[in-house]
């Protein structure tokens, strides 16, 4: 399969780019035959300290599929341990950091040993904790969304992957990933989002307003700054939550 | 209204009012025992300077949510937390974070993990002592907080609006102090009025607590109707946080309560300055 891929994030407002919080997998634009494709975002919790570099550690392992969380959590303590730190954020780190996490898998076993096609070998599947989603489209017709499925299910605390292993997702366990399949066609295309965008995106359609087709002009324009402008437009006029707005745009042909 | 966002670029702001007269040596009902209210309320500011500091940390700092002023009545009137100083009532959060008055150390119990506990060092900021000293001048201090807060206001005039913490146990010595307090409330940012949230504390174990008011029907005699009358009406932020702590306010609710032992204290400040709009 020919998997083409646009990224585009935006800090928060008043933030420096620096201080984004979110993460993306793969981190640059990629066009590329393959068998198979990992992709994630991730969403750092406000709240804690670090929680960028705890989303980074979850998009990456997962990319380059070294999933292990137990050992990502000791990288995590290792990483921020090197140094002193002021009274503050001894506490705040011990609180550990908190991540939204959305990742998926797509696969292409269609060149069977024998070279012939099988419609069943084009395949996807998503896992995801809290409210970062999937957006499955074809044609300008969304196929699946998840795991939240409506604008106003959105709040200000989601479940998420903690550093603490108590906690392995706050504030129940297992529960709370959200897993997701499905086929996928030539031409289709999945969008992962940060919840912000997400949001935005659902109440579009609830609205009768399918976003999909503005969507993938922005994505095709060579202009990156399009995005940028976009987010800042929302948030100034529509009511777009002032929050970092991650958005992974991936055709699979 | 109430709704501004409270991000670095434009932040909001509590301010406590902290009644230091004599009474409050007196014996407050803590838990299982009983403690000096002055100790109480030092106790009480300390952890929730401690924890607003922490909220507002992140990997590179701190971040300036919210600017926060303590003024302490009794012999004097003035600020009494360190990072603040006369004139400069008000400081980042920052700011304060950085200048405890001193780190002590304090041991903490820690789980071993393997069933048994550990002895942990943890530091614990202090920046206000008790103090327990003179009468009760509350128009004092409520004149010096309107001209604080009309300051801060002109500095920041579309921020989320100022909240005032007004702790005390006792009856104003300098006059009525009900206009004084209400003026406070009259001032406002463009998001909305300054909210004044009342905590009474008593010493008294017999005596009933009333939380969130809706009415002076309750309300034992003319000082705590004052205290309730000088009252904001809760926000539904505010409501939605005494549902959690197990009160049920009604619509009307005024931000006051009455008789607090040191858990009411607790909660109510809990409930007056959890952020809601932080981004």
């Amino acid at each position: 399969m020919w998997v083409c891929t646009r990224v585009f994030h935006v800090p928060k407002r008043g933030n420096a780019e620096a201080e984004y919080e979110d993460a993306v997998y793969p981190e640059r634009n990629l066009a590329r035959q393959l068998g198979e494709f990992r992709c994630a975002v991730a969403d750092g919790a406000s709240e804690s300290a670090f929680s960028g570099l705890w989303a980074q550690l979850l998009v990456r392992s997962f990319g380059k599929r070294k999933m292990r969380l137990e050992q990502l959590r000791r990288l995590f303590e290792n990483a921020i341990k090197s140094k002193p730190v002021p009274w503050y954020l001894e506490k705040k780190i011990k609180n550990g950091a908190h991540a939204a996490f959305m990742g998926l898998l797509i696969r292409d076993r269609t060149q069977n040993g024998n070279g012939s096609d099988t419609e069943a070998g084009r395949s996807w599947r998503g896992v995801a904790v809290g409210d970062s989603c999937i957006f499955h489209v074809r044609e300008d017709e969304l196929i699946a969304v998840g795991p939240v499925t409506k604008s106003e299910l959105f709040d200000n605390s989601p479940y998420l992957i903690a550093t603490k292993a108590k906690e392995l997702i706050r504030p129940r366990t297992v529960h709370h990933v959200s897993m997701m399949s499905g086929d996928w066609e030539p031409g289709d295309v999945f969008y992962l989002a940060t919840d912000a965008i997400a949001q935005w995106l659902l109440a579009e359609l609830e609205a009768g307003r399918p976003p999909w087709e503005s969507l993938r002009d922005l994505c095709a324009d060579d202009d990156t700054t399009l995005y940028a402008r976009l987010i800042d437009e929302l948030r100034t006029n529509h009511g777009l939550h002032n929050d970092d707005t991650t958005l992974l745009q991936v055709e699979v042909d | 209204m109430y709704t501004a966002e409270i991000s670095r670029d434009n932040p909001s702001c509590f301010l406590f009012l902290i009644d230091q007269s004599t009474s409050m040596e007196d014996e407050v009902s803590a838990g299982d025992g009983k403690q000096a209210k002055a100790n109480g309320v030092a106790d009480t500011m300390n952890r929730w300077l401690q924890e607003l500091s922490i909220k507002c940390a992140k990997s590179d700092g701190i971040r300036d949510y919210y600017h926060v002023g303590v003024l302490g009545y009794g012999r004097r009137v003035g600020p009494c937390v360190n990072g603040t100083s006369p004139g400069k009532e008000m400081a980042p959060i920052s700011e304060i974070a950085e200048n405890p008055a001193r780190l002590e150390e304090r041991i903490k119990k820690v789980s071993d993990g393997v069933g048994g506990l550990l002895d942990q060092t943890i530091r614990f900021p202090v920046w206000l002592d008790p103090v327990a000293d003179g009468g009760t001048p509350m128009c004092r201090a409520a004149g010096e907080a309107k001209r604080i807060l009309t300051e801060w206001l002109a500095a920041h005039p579309d921020c989320f609006p100022p909240i005032v913490i007004h702790i005390t146990d006792g009856e104003s010595t300098d006059g009525d102090p009900r206009e004084r307090i209400q003026e406070l409330t009259n001032l406002a940012s463009s998001d909305g009025n300054v909210m004044v949230f009342n905590i009474h504390m008593s010493d008294n174990p017999n005596a009933t607590s009333v939380t969130f008011p809706d009415s002076v029907d309750e309300l034992p005699d003319e000082y705590s109707k004052m205290l309730f009358e000088t009252s904001s009406p809760l926000t539904p932020t505010m409501r939605a946080l005494c549902s959690e702590h197990g009160f049920n306010p009604s619509e009307t609710a005024r931000s006051f309560v009455l008789n607090a032992d040191m858990i009411l204290l607790v909660q109510a400040i809990d409930i007056g300055t959890r952020p809601a709009n932080l981004r």
